[in-house]
Parts: C-alpha cells; sequence; structure tokens
C-alpha cells in the first residue's frame, strides 16, 4: 500500500497516526530520499503502507515526484491512499484526478477536516465520493481522528478490481478523438503493463519521453511508427489549441474538479484575509520581516550552540568517567588504549554533538511545521538566488557557523537534489566554531592588539569564499537546469507537542544511526594511526606515529606557504576534528594545553613565537585552516547526504585546493606589501 | 532605493514582457500608478510580475514552454483563474499570490510569463 500526497497535506502525521512507532527508515535505491516503511494490524490483516514523498503530481517534474510515479507504476500497489488537504481541496484535487486516470485503487483522507469546517464548507461525502469514484474518511491527523474508518475503508475495497475507468475527465471532442485513436494503438501494451490504455495515451500525448521509450523497447518494430503516431496527433491538436496542449490538459482537469466542488461542498462566508495573513502582515512586513527573521534565525542559532553546550561538559565528563573506568580495569596493552581512546573516544565524539543535533532539529520541525520555513525561503531568496541558490539555503548556510553537522542535515529542507547539494558543498565554507580555538590562538598570539577584527576579517573571508564558491559552482558544475521557484506558503498551524517531537526524533535517530558507526569507525582507524608503530610496546611521540610521519612527508607541498612541520602536522590530525589543531600543537611543541592562569602568555603561545613562525605564515595558516577540508565528522555528514563518493571527494578536494591558494595569495601578497612599505 | 530598483527592474524584464507596454518613467512595478496597468490602458493582457500588492486580476495564458509552465499550471494557474496579488518580499523578489484559496510564492522572472488581465477588462475567454 502507498501514502501519498501533495506537501503540506499532513501525510507524515497521518503516517505517524496510522502506524506508530512500527515504521522503518531506509533510502529508496540510488537516491538518497528517505523511505519509509510501517507495518500495522488490523482487523487481522497485516498492512505495509510505504510513505512516498511529497509530490503536486506526477508529471515527473522534481526527482521525488518521478518517484512517486515510478513506485506507482512498477510496485502496483494494491491500494493507494492519498492524503489531502481539505483547507485546500482544488490544488491537492489535482493530484488525485492524475491517480484515478491511472487507474489506482484509491481511497482519499480528508484531512485537515477540522480547518476545513473552521473555514465554513460543508462537504457531501457521498456525492463527491461517487463523483471521484473513491471512498473518503475525513480525518483530523494530530488527533487521530478517522483513522478507524480509514484502515477500514482500506482493508474493505482491498481485494476488488481497481475501478478503472468509471469516472474519468472529459478533455473535449477532438482530444478524446486523439486519445482514444492512441489508446487503441498501445492498448496490447498497456495491458501487460496493467495500465489503463487511456491513461498511457494521455502520457504520450502530454510528451512523455519515457513512457515513449519504454514502449519502445516492448516492441521495436513498432517505435518508429508509434512516434510518428503520436507526433501526428500532436501536431493536430497544437493547431488545434493554439494555447498549447498541457494548458487544455491541466485546464480540462481543474475544471472537472472545480464542476465536482461546486457540486458536493457548500461553503458559507468566505473569510479570505484569513489568519494565516495577519500573522504575515507582521512576520514578512516590508521593513519588520527580515528582522524579524534574523532574530528567529539568532534565537536558532543560540539556542543550538548555546543551550547545545551546556550538556557537553557533562557527556564529556561521562564519556571520561567511563573511559577512565575501562582504563583501570583493562590491563595496559592496545586494546586497553583501543577501547578508551579509540571506541570510548569515537563513542564521545558522536555523543557530544547530540545536544545539538536534538535541539536544531526541534527548531527546524518547528519551523517547518508551523510553515515560517516557507517564509524564510520567502523572504531569503532574493539574496541567495544570487548565488545560484534557493532562499531555503540560508538557513543551513547559517548553521554552519555553529558546526557543519547539523547545518550539512539541516539541508534535507531542501527540495530539489541541485540546490541540497550545491548548498552542501559551500556549508563547510562557513568558519564553524571549532575552528575559533585556532583563531585565537594564532591571531592571539601574532596579532595581540588586532586579534578581534583578524578573527573577524576570517569569518567575513569565510562567507566571501562561500559566495563566490556557490557562484562559480552554479555557473559550471551544478548549472541550474532551470528548476522553477513556485513555492507554496502553507497556512500557519500550531504544531502539535508529538508531530514536532517525531520529527525531531526522526532525524536525531538517523544521526546516531547512520553518522555513529561511521565516525566511530573513523576515529577508531585515526586513532590506529596516531598510536602506531609502537616504540617499545607504547604508544609513539607524536611526530613519529603514522599520522606524524605523513604530515611530514606533507610538508614539502606546504613549504610554500610557511608552515613549519609541525604545523603540517596538527592540520592533518585536525580533520578528525578541527579543534584538534590546537592540541596536537599543544603535543607537537612539546607543552601541555593549558595555560597556567598566572602568565599572561600561554607556553604553547611562547613556543610559537620562539619557533620563528613570521606573522604572515600565521595569517596564512589560519586562512588555510578556515578553508582547508572538512572534519571527519562533516565528510560523513556530506557523504550520507549526497550519497556519493564523487561528490564528497570533490568537496575534500576543491577545498583544499582553495585553501592552499588562498594561503598563498596571502604569503605573496602579504610579501609584496611588506617589501614595499 | 525603490526608484533604483524600478528602473533596473524594467531594463532588465522589459525585452521579455509579450504585450507592448511602456513602463512609466517612475514605474516600479508595485509602487506607482500609471504603468502599463489595464485599468487605463485597455483589456491589455500584462505580465503578473509588473502588477501591484493588492491587485485582483484574471490569467490569461502563460507564455514559454517548459518545466516552468508546466509546474505553473499543476499548481493551478491555469486561464481563467482568479489571482490576488497578496504583497512581494521585503527585497522585492518573490511575489505572493492568492489563488484557489491558498497561497504561493513566485519569483518576478516567472511571473513575467503569467499573463493577465484586470477585471474591468475582461473579455470572455
Ligand atoms: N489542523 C490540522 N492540522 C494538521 C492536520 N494534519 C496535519 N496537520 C498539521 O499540518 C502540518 C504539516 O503536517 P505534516 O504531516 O508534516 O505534512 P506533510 O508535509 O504532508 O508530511 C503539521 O504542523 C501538522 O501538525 C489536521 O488534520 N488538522
Amino acid at each position: 500500500m502507498g501514502l501519498v500526497g501533495n506537501p503540506n497535506a499532513g501525510k507524515t502525521t497521518i503516517f505517524n497516526a496510522l502506524t506508530g512507532a512500527r515504521q522503518k527508515v531506509g533510502n529508496w535505491p540510488g537516491v538518497t530520499i528517505e523511505k519509509k516503511e510501517g507495518l500495522l494490524r488490523f482487523r487481522d490483516r497485516d498492512l505495509l503502507i510505504t510513505d512516498l514523498p511529497g509530490a503536486y503530481s506526477l508529471s515527473s517534474f522534481s526527482l521525488e515526484e518521478t518517484l512517486v510515479r515510478d513506485f506507482l507504476l512498477n510496485e502496483r500497489p494494491n491500494r493507494i491512499l492519498q492524503v489531502v488537504d481539505g483547507s485546500n481541496l482544488e490544488r491537492n484535487l489535482y493530484l488525485t484526478v492524475q491517480l484515478i486516470e491511472m487507474g489506482l485503487s484509491l481511497v482519499i483522507a480528508l484531512n485537515m477536516y477540522d480547518e476545513l469546517q473552521d473555514k465554513g464548507l460543508r462537504v457531501n461525502l457521498p456525492l463527491l465520493q461517487s463523483l471521484l469514484g473513491c471512498p473518503i474518511v475525513p480525518t483530523v491527523g494530530p488527533k487521530g481522528y478517522g483513522m478507524d474508518p480509514l484502515l477500514a475503508a482500506l482493508v474493505e475495497g482491498e481485494d476488488e478490481a481497481p475501478a478503472s475507468g468509471g469516472v474519468h475527465v472529459h478533455y473535449g471532442p477532438e482530444l478524446e478523438e486523439e486519445i482514444a485513436r492512441l489508446a487503441q494503438t498501445v492498448s496490447a501494451a498497456a495491458q501487460r503493463h496493467a495500465i489503463p490504455a487511456r491513461w498511457l495515451a494521455l502520457r504520450l500525448l502530454e510528451g512523455d519521453r519515457e513512457a515513449l521509450v519504454k514502449l519502445a523497447c516492448d516492441q521495436p518494430e513498432q517505435a518508429s511508427g508509434l512516434q510518428a503516431q503520436v507526433d501526428a496527433a500532436v501536431q493536430r491538436l497544437n493547431r488545434l489549441y493554439p494555447e498549447g496542449l498541457e494548458t487544455l490538459i491541466a485546464d480540462r482537469r481543474y475544471g472537472f474538479i472545480a464542476g465536482a466542488l461546486q457540486e458536493a461542498v457548500t461553503r458559507s462566508i468566505i473569510d479570505r484575509r484569513e489568519f494565516s495573513e495577519k500573522i504575515d502582515r507582521v512576520l514578512t512586513h516590508r521593513w519588520l520581516g527580515l528582522p524579524l527573521f534574523i532574530a528567529f534565525l539568532w534565537l536558532l542559532f543560540q539556542a543550538t550552540f548555546t543551550f547545545g553546550a551546556l550538556p557537553m561538559a557533562g557527556i564529556e565528563a561521562l564519556v571520561g568517567w567511563v573511559g577512565g573506568m575501562l582504563g583501570s580495569v583493562l590491563p595496559t596493552g592496545p586494546l586497553r588504549d583501543l577501547l578508551v581512546d579509540g571506541v570510548v573516544g569515537g563513542v564521545g565524539g558522536v555523543l557530544v554533538f547530540l545536544p545539538n543535533i536534538l535541539i536544531l532539529f526541534l527548531g527546524i520541525s518547528l519551523l517547518e511545521d508551523t510553515g515560517y520555513m516557507a517564509r524564510a525561503a520567502f523572504l531569503m531568496d532574493k539574496l541567495m538566488h544570487a548565488i545560484g541558490l534557493h532562499g531555503k539555503s540560508f538557513i543551513p548556510l547559517i548553521m554552519g557557523f555553529g558546526c557543519g553537522v547539523p547545518a550539512i542535515m539541516a539541508t534535507r529542507t531542501l527540495e530539489s537534489p541541485r540546490d541540497r547539494l550545491l548548498t552542501i558543498l559551500i556549508t563547510p565554507l562557513m568558519s564553524c566554531s571549532a575552528r575559533l580555538p585556532v583563531y585565537v590562538l594564532f591571531a592571539g598570539t601574532f596579532f595581540p592588539r588586532r586579534a578581534g577584527n583578524v578573527i573577524f576579517l576570517l569569518y567575513i573571508f569565510g562567507v566571501l569564499a562561500a559566495v563566490v564558491a556557490g557562484k562559480l559552482l552554479s555557473l559550471t558544475l551544478l548549472r541550474a537546469k532551470g528548476a522553477p521557484f513556485v513555492m507554496e506558503l502553507p497556512p500557519y498551524r500550531v504544531p502539535t507537542a508529538r508531530t514536532s517531537l517525531l520529527h525531531m526524533w526522526d532525524r536525531a535517530s538517523q544521526y546516531l544511526r547512520k553518522m555513529g558507526t561511521i565516525i566511530l569507525a573513523a576515529s577508531v582507524v585515526v586513532w590506529f594511526l596516531g598510536a602506531f608503530p609502537r616504540v617499545d610496546g607504547d604508544s609513539p611521540p607524536a611526530a613519529d606515529s603514522f599520522i606524524g610521519q605523513v604530515g611530514r612527508a606533507l610538508s614539502p607541498a606546504l613549504e610554500p606557504l610557511g608552515f613549519s612541520w609541525q604545523m603540517d602536522v596538527s592540520l592533518l590530525a585536525g580533520l578528525v576534528a578541527k579543534e584538534v589543531v590546537v592540541s596536537t600543537m599543544g603535543v607537537l611543541y612539546g607543552v601541555g594545553e593549558e595555560a597556567p592562569a598566572d602568565s599572561e602568555i600561554s607556553p604553547l603561545a611562547a613556543a610559537l613565537l620562539d619557533s620563528g613562525i613570521t606573522p604572515l605564515a600565521a595569517l596564512a595558516f589560519m586562512v588555510f585552516v578556515l578553508l582547508y577540508s572538512p572534519c571527519l565528522a562533516v565528510i560523513t555528514a556530506i557523504w550520507r547526504e549526497t550519497g556519493s563518493w564523487r561528490w564528497t571527494l570533490f568537496s575534500v578536494g576543491y577545498q583544499t585546493v582553495l585553501a592552499w591558494g588562498a594561503a598563498f595569495l596571502v604569503v605573496k601578497l602579504g610579501g609584496w606589501l611588506g617589501g614595499n612599505v | 532605493m525603490r526608484h533604483r530598483f524600478g528602473f533596473r527592474f524594467f531594463r532588465d524584464h522589459a525585452d521579455n514582457a509579450a504585450s507592448g507596454c511602456t513602463p512609466a518613467p517612475a514605474g516600479t512595478p508595485h509602487a506607482g500608478h500609471g504603468h502599463c496597468h489595464g485599468r487605463l490602458a485597455g483589456a491589455e493582457e500584462i505580465p503578473l510580475g509588473y502588477c501591484r500588492e493588492g491587485d485582483e486580476i484574471t490569467i490569461r495564458r502563460l507564455a514559454g514552454h517548459g518545466p516552468l509552465r508546466r509546474r505553473l499550471l499543476e499548481m493551478g494557474l491555469v486561464p481563467g483563474t482568479k489571482v490576488r496579488v497578496v504583497k512581494y518580499a521585503p527585497l522585492k523578489d518573490p511575489l505572493e499570490c492568492e489563488i484557489k484559496g491558498y497561497h504561493v510564492a513566485l519569483r518576478v522572472t516567472e511571473a513575467l510569463s503569467v499573463l493577465v488581465t484586470f477585471p474591468a477588462t475582461e473579455a470572455p475567454l
């Protein structure tokens, strides 16, 4: 059984109400769109419900819609449940018409029934059912109202053959004639695929290349004949309808819907300036809109990274305590080190982010469930569009100042895969909070009087780099394929605690499952590289470990930037997490991390000043840290979210090249300026 | 500020406009009267992207081809549909419209391919 519906119709809410916690989350083969399945028992029957992505129509406009159409065609679910937003019937029923035309056995959940009634609409259900030819059950998702009748309707008709052809839109005599003629030609093929010939004919006339190719593969000998027949028909029709066939078809479908609604729905008074519009008078106000948006964003940011930081110390202490326990129980040796430093450390690395992730996702769920997310995109689109992005990209980019992992996961709110990819690729250029300790150390040591300004400029530089990279990528590799913006602004709704928490948990549990395992494995690998080869059965000095050796081997490449080998090794170690750069330097320069409270300058800073690093090299180093490859956790996030090794490697590669180039420029430009002053 | 925007806007897009309307000198799409608005100019079709906040108009046809046109049609912007321009975003780009009882945001460039007329000048379709 498949669950379909327009975005914002309440599909997720209904799915959760029907299946409760019995859900299985996976991915659709080949794409990174989530696939959720839920199993439920009703009247001694097991029903397997597949939640399909939200879709406005089935003309395979976006990846999601293609997915829905292919699922419906290939899996041939014996029942389709469409969630219809009752407060927005006309547009929602467009999808219904397409589903009916596909000859699917359809049940409609007339959701948001409460809002429909609040709007003063009254629906004659039996009449609407007979007009559309399928059972309709009123529901209110968050309250769980209507679930039993809905299940009953789903189970009852299951064994009957779909009432195909019973109800159909009349497209006018000329088009109907062409449809009938084509339908006859393709009737055998349609039968084989168990789809209505009428629907197939209509698809062909609409210019569905895929359908044509598929048919051609079935019967190569007829392919060219069929092509010619379709082309001729389209030409004839285009002469008759200068507006174009597409317009005609959409027009007739909407006409059919309007007719049905006119008969079956009575409205008392229509309150046009509704509640939502009143709210929007403030929230998208010409002057107030943007400041308010910035304020909300600031709140979200603060909540995520300030509140989220509170339990961090506790989690770290807990992890430290567990590590200590293990350390004291186990005998000394590689196994103990592996467990304590590698595994416990790795798990700690995952858990430490959890409070941030939970809060961020709760915030995002609230933004989405209330309907504000669409407004945020509305407000920011002009700016973001200038660099080839969608308005919704703004939020992940800002989250990037905190931490790249939740930021990259936040790109899920973007519907178009191309916009998502582009946003994912530039988000790591926003300077995350883990890079701050590096700036503080270096700017504080080498530019003591201008540290604040230097750090601020680094942040700005990161933003500029993101803008330039975004623009360049959108002009080259990720050229927009004319994806239109056309975006629904759903009415504001008060989200229920249950739905928002469920949405939050949905995402957070994915973080734990998917990210957790990989970060853990990577931490173990990195631990190994740092702890081997053994010297007298003990960990080697940092410089002689594998990681140290690799770092030193890299020095020639970084030589032109004026970095010492200690800096190179720290950069490499910083791939685990950027703040590790500082602690590694501490180890390599042979000083403790902690600064004695009474000293004006920390021992590490003193060691750095003594080591002969020039201020220019220090600046280049900060620029390098700002731009170079994202850390392991972020790389993992990029891989999970793009589902592609190629793009992940690309991300690592382009940023590292960018970092090298920018640092080199700093050194050269600085040297030139210095020489001229 | 608005002035500057208005000029740029017309320079960028006036060529795309299907109807031959002449922008008034100080005309911004939504700030001043007197540009190519149908109220004065007869049964002229004007692009939705030139309408002002609060305008209530009827869609006549969609120019252009491809995915944008299809998406617009699917979202219910079919000829004969009544549209109310609710507002422009603070940065003047996407505009919000109400159609068929729901709200949708379009970029101004996209809204240029939607040709509309004012009710007073409506001709039977
Ligand atoms: N008033 C009301 N709100 C609902 C109903 N069903 C869902 N919602 C709310 O509508 C919003 C969007 O629902 P969601 O399930 O996320 O929609 P989806 O995009 O189709 O998955 C959420 O804030 C829900 O709480 C309903 O029947 N009545």
